[in-house]
């Protein structure tokens, strides 16, 4: 159990629960609704190490870095009738897992940690699974939970293109 | 007007095994093939592995400087001796039994070398396999080929074209971070000739990002050039057509700008250009470009070059990796700005990337078999309309005076089949 109570270890679950169903659902909109509007998404490539306590994650590189306004922008493209990696919908799942809950600041900002595996499936490619540690910045603003900061340490040194199509 | 004819590519060419082993034997067993930038390893014991064809290869950086690209594959019984993406080591040591080789792939030492071996065994032949090396605008190049074009013959036309990409700014460019891969669905070919010279697919498949505002041609009218060679690589050139538009290379600091250093030809190749892409036969493809808007948070043109190289995985799968470069003498936050463009516009998660991926795996699912899948893909776009406007620049290579055209993609189709039909 992490050092935090359990209302807010519930809280903080079931916020993270309801977020994974929305973007499941493709209800994007709802979604950014949860962001910060300093939020920032990132996907750092993995490296694989000779010692195995080094980190496993490149300090440069990455295969996403987005912003509010940037996904914002990647979510009015998927509405449009164009956006042809969109359409038809892919079918998503999101099992999310292992919550740990670090207090940053007391009351305010968290750091959550939790494991999550992703199914996407759209034809003409396989189903795809992706498995990867979430590290999160929760904080609350007027008694909302908000996400600050999103970084996904994917478990691949070289996924596939699809591996890296979901939001996770 | 020039003549020109279409041409024919058999689409099993596109699904068959038979087909794949016969252009790794020749494309890519014969032709120089790009397997890095100089600056991924400025240290001597530097290393990164890469694919080259289907061999896994080493790039290292000797004591003396020198730059080795060696077969990633023990003499003894074959394993890999290295499995990171890059590193610096001293030595490359076999995890089966032990043998150990220098970063210029040497037999450097044998376990039981004396007790276990008899005087006959002769560690200097046992050497990693090496591939003949050369180096040009900082691009490094291997062939298994020991005789040969040299790099510089092979370059042909492309060579002037690669200076005024990579050479512009007297200090040079560099590899910002390094290199990452990605697995993708398609034939190979399909990648390269898209960066080849398809200006055609801009306003179908990237409509969205036209849509958006994002692309650079948001900022007016433009007039496009594509240029190939008979090596089969080639370019495509967008520039904004307003004169009202400053001369310059857009989408870098004044302060850089100062620091180009290239002749009038070359500076002019780059002035006023929105994007310019291209490809070196047979897979390095490469694009340089200004988008104009990245969302709120990073607004404001930041050009970025982004070199990719294509390898074959089987007919069906290809295997990218992909570089992005800044100049060197570019400001800390420029390049990071740089490279957050690269990664939002045509990195392997970025929407621009997820429509030609979405295309490429559909070109696969649309194949077919050898009784219906058999019609030639169509490569007539452009033939007998007529050339249209003047480029800014004078330069060598067939230049075509069309944006929409397919000249570059039946240049690469012919010279793909002269060396296919040369290896029957």
């Amino acid at each position: 159990m992490s050092g935090v109570s359990i209302e807010l270890h519930r809280e903080i679950e079931q916020f993270l629960v309801d977020e994974a169903d929305l973007l499941d659902t493709h209800r994007q909109a709802e979604w950014l609704d949860l962001l910060h509007d300093d939020f920032s998404y990132r996907v750092p490539v993995p490296v694989a190490r000779e010692e195995p306590t080094q980190d496993h994650y490149d300090a440069v590189l990455e295969f996403a870095n987005e912003s509010k306004s940037f996904l914002s922008m990647r979510f009015q493209r998927a509405d449009s009738d164009f956006a042809w990696a969109e359409r038809p919908a892919a079918f998503v799942r999101h099992f999310v897992s292992n919550l740990r809950i670090d207090e940053l600041d007391p009351g305010r900002a968290w750091r959550v940690r939790t494991n999550v595996m992703v199914v996407r499936a759209r034809l003409p490619e396989s189903p795809v699974l992706a498995s990867a540690e979430r590290v999160d910045r929760i904080e609350r603003h007027d008694g909302r939970l908000l996400l600050r900061e999103r970084v996904v340490r994917l478990d691949t040194e070289r996924p596939n293109d699809s591996q890296l199509s979901s939001i996770f | 007007m020039t003549l020109e004819q279409s041409v024919n590519i058999p689409r099993s060419y596109y699904r068959d095994q038979g087909a794949l082993e016969r252009e790794l034997a020749t494309i890519f067993g014969e032709g120089w093939i790009f397997i890095g930038h100089e600056s991924e390893i400025p240290a001597a014991g530097d290393y990164v592995t890469r694919n080259m064809g289907a061999n896994p290869v080493i790039m290292s950086r000797t004591e003396d400087g020198e730059i080795h690209v060696m077969l990633n594959s023990c003499t003894h019984r074959g394993t890999q001796v290295c499995k990171l993406a890059y590193g610096n080591t001293t030595a490359f040591r076999c995890g089966y039994h032990g043998w150990v080789f220098g970063a210029d792939g040497d037999l450097k030492g044998v376990p039981g070398r004396r007790s276990l071996y008899g005087p006959e065994f002769d560690p200097s032949r046992l050497g990693l396999r090496q591939a003949r090396v050369a180096v040009r605008c900082g691009l490094v190049f291997a062939t298994w080929a020991q005789d040969g074009l040299s790099l510089e013959e092979s370059l042909g036309d492309m060579l002037w074209y690669l200076q005024g990409l990579l050479e512009l700014f007297s200090g040079g460019l560099e590899v910002h971070g390094g290199a990452h891969t990605v697995d993708v669905r398609g034939n190979w070919k399909i990648h390269v000739e898209n960066f080849a010279g398809d200006g055609y697919h801009l306003k179908t498949a990237h409509k969205t990002m036209f849509d958006l505002g994002v692309v650079g041609t948001q900022a007016g009218t433009v007039e496009g050039f594509v240029v190939n060679d008979p090596h089969g690589h080639s370019l495509r050139a967008q520039y904004l057509a307003d004169e009202g538009v400053p001369a310059v290379a857009p989408g870098y600091e004044d302060e850089l700008l100062a620091t180009i250093d290239a002749d009038e030809q070359h500076r002019r190749f780059r002035e006023r250009a929105t994007v310019i892409h291209g490809m070196v036969y047979p897979n390095l493809l490469f694009i340089t470009t200004a988008p104009l808007y990245f969302g709120t948070d990073a607004d404001g043109a930041v050009a970025f070059t982004q070199l990719r190289q294509i390898t074959p995985l089987d007919p069906h799968r290809h295997r990218v990796t992909y570089w992005t470069l800044v100049p060197k003498d570019a400001s800390p936050d420029w390049k990071r700005r740089s490279y957050l463009y690269s990664t939002r516009q045509h990195g392997a998660a970025s929407f621009f990337e997820a429509d030609d991926l979405e295309n490429f795996r559909r070109i696969d699912a649309g194949l077919g078999d050898s009784v219906a899948g058999v019609a030639p893909y169509n490569y007539e776009l452009g033939l007998d309309v007529g050339e249209r406007s003047t480029p800014p620049w004078t330069g060598p290579g067939r230049i075509v005076r069309q944006d929409l055209t397919e000249a570059n993609q039946r240049n690469l189709v012919k010279r793909y089949l002269e060396q296919m039909e040369a290896g029957r």
